[in-house]
């Protein structure tokens, strides 16, 4: 049994763990176990969903290609059937396996996030753009959510006939590089003015009020901006800003993007979106909706950076009585200390406090 | 405080004439000095100088809010940044160059030797050819010479160093410039100073 007065000390990311899954589960998301390991079937078919397209894989007991799970979302959309009119909310935090681009080195990634699949509509949208703004503003004061919509941006492209073209006019949006997007109108004349309209969404810098307004104005898919215009009027504008530099796959994602940041972080550290396409796909007819959290990358902006190693260090040397000793540090630890007890005080341990029961030396006993 | 990284040499420093034009004046930055930070508290900026292609190893982890990179770099290791701005300085162009007699065979597999081998992988598979990159980091132009290669992709600026070893310039993959890029985290928490000094050299590129 544990000492029920023993403080809990928990790092950074795990007291962000704890704190999101009360999240999640107060909205009736409910916690979902994975296996870490998935056939690769799985995985070869939507490699470009991954973030990184490189799986590692083993071969297990009967031949079977497996992989390390490098993605939760692919998995828990498999095991969750389609229900009519309802939809399964699930929440989770889990490790996944990934094989570092540049350096191809093997990662490790701690997971949190959620997904909410079935028969999702503006309620559950909205709902789980609230919580991605709630995981933010768990984890730090100072984050913002960005929120895009593929709908928005789909019908700009719709006026661009080569997909070559289209691919880098969205490439060149999610690095924010209008004149890229305006240089192709040389290229392609007759997709003038979808180029024009996307280089504009691109340059897009204003309030979410302007923002909107300036989209109604440019004649923007009608359905998607009330969707939009619906979701960030329940989010907090100090948090929640309509950015479409945030793009994700169009294979998969028909719907709001979301991207996280917090502050002191260089990367962002949530994200996510409306994946509907990813289940029709694999052959689905529910649509889905989710988010992830990447808890790795809070590890730096979380760290524990405390004065002291442990509170009190108790000295004791071959003559002591040990009950007489582990009684003391017992007593020690319910006022609340930690204590660590030594024979020798090692070189660069840094204490509060030091006691000597050294009887031999003379010590004092304070 | 807004982290400014500047490509260390002469394309460094004429960028940070228009930085100083914009407003974020650091006047220290020029003297002659081995120190690698410069802080200005009253312009509110602290710039230093890296290896030119290090410049988005520092703006993608956040070390720099913002920064000045090749095109070439960019492209090369492709970061997760955003390009603001194309700053019209620094401008070259990404070649295929071979020795002037060089006639190429399209029935075996072509030797390239580059300091850029993703855009030389990504340029060659657009046309469908099959190539073997010989990686280089220095004295590119020597690989041809030697017959260790058939052809190089590298920067030329003015087409010196390819005619004193006599090799010319047979394709033009791509021209360069050096582009303002930033940090996507920083861009959300220091967006009106990022967006100032975009506009304002903005304004000095058009002009």
């Amino acid at each position: 049994m544990p000492d029920m007065n023993t403080k809990i000390e928990l790092k950074g990311e795990e007291k962000v763990i704890m704190a999101l899954r009360s999240l999640y589960t107060s909205y009736g998301y409910r916690p979902y176990k994975m296996s870490r390991f998935e056939e690769y079937d799985l995985y070869a078919g939507n490699k470009d969903f991954l973030v990184s397209g490189n799986v590692i894989t083993f071969t297990d007991t009967d031949g079977k290609l497996m992989a390390l799970k490098p993605d939760v979302t692919l998995s828990i959309v498999r095991s969750v059937r389609d229900v009519r009119n309802s939809v399964s909310r699930i929440c989770y935090d889990e490790n996944v396996y990934r094989v570092s681009d540049r350096s191809g080195t093997f990662r490790e990634i701690m997971q949190a996030g959620l997904e909410c699949i079935g028969d999702v509509g503006l309620l559950e949208l909205a709902e789980v753009a609230v919580l991605a703004q709630k995981s933010l503003t768990t984890i730090s004061e100072k984050s913002v959510l960005t929120i895009s919509h593929m709908g928005i941006i789909e019908a700009f492209l719709k006026g661009i006939s080569s997909s070559e073209i289209a691919e880098e006019a969205i490439s060149a949006l999610s690095s924010r590089n209008t004149q890229a997007i305006l240089s192709l109108q040389q290229k392609a004349p007759e997709a003038s003015d979808s180029l024009e309209s996307l280089a504009h969404l691109c340059s897009m810098t204003g309030s979410n009020k302007e923002v909107l307004a300036e989209l109604e104005t440019m004649g923007a898919d009608s359905t998607s901006l009330k969707e939009l215009k619906t979701v960030v009027s329940l989010l907090d504008p100090k948090v929640a800003r309509i950015d479409f530099t945030a793009v994700g796959g169009m294979k998969y994602y028909n719907g709001m993007v979301f991207r996280g940041y917090v502050e002191g972080v260089p990367a962002a550290v949530l994200s996510g979106g409306q994946y509907d396409r990813l289940l029709q796909r694999m052959g689905r007819k529910s649509r889905a909706v989710g988010f992830a959290v990447y808890l790795d990358a809070l590890e730096r902006l979380l760290e524990d950076r405390r004065e002291f190693d442990v509170d009190v260090v108790l000295l004791y040397d071959a003559s002591a009585d040990i009950a007489q000793v582990l009684k003391r540090a017992r007593a020690l630890r319910e006022g609340g200390m930690s204590v660590m007890v030594l024979r020798q005080v090692p070189e660069g341990l840094r204490y509060r406090d030091l006691v000597d029961l050294g009887t031999k030396r003379g010590g004092r006993d304070a | 405080m807004l982290n400014i990284a500047l490509p260390k040499g002469r394309l460094g420093e004429k960028v940070y004439t228009m930085f100083d034009k914009a407003g974020f004046r650091c006047p220290d930055i020029l003297s002659d000095s081995r120190k690698l930070v410069f802080e200005s508290i009253s312009s509110g900026v602290r710039y230093f100088w890296v290896k030119p292609s290090d410049v988005t190893v520092y703006v993608e982890r956040g070390a720099a809010d913002i920064g000045v990179a090749g095109k070439d770099i960019i492209d090369e290791y492709t970061p997760d940044i955003y390009e603001l701005l194309d700053l019209k300085v620094g401008k070259c162009r990404m070649c295929v160059a071979a020795k002037k007699d060089f006639r190429e065979n399209p029935d075996v597999t072509l030797r390239v030797a580059t300091k850029f081998s993703t855009i030389a992988r990504r340029y060659y598979s657009s046309i469908g050819r099959e190539i073997d990159i010989i990686p280089l980091n220095g004295s590119i132009e020597l690989a041809p010479v030697l017959g260790m290669s058939d052809v190089i992709v590298d920067i030329v600026e003015t087409g010196t160093t390819l005619k004193e070893n006599g090799l010319e310039v047979f394709q033009t993959i791509m021209p360069i410039s050096a582009r303002l890029i930033s940090n996507k985290a920083a861009f959300e928490f220091k967006k009106d100073e990022i967006l100032k000094i975009q506009n304002r050299m903005s304004a000095m590129v058009e002009a």
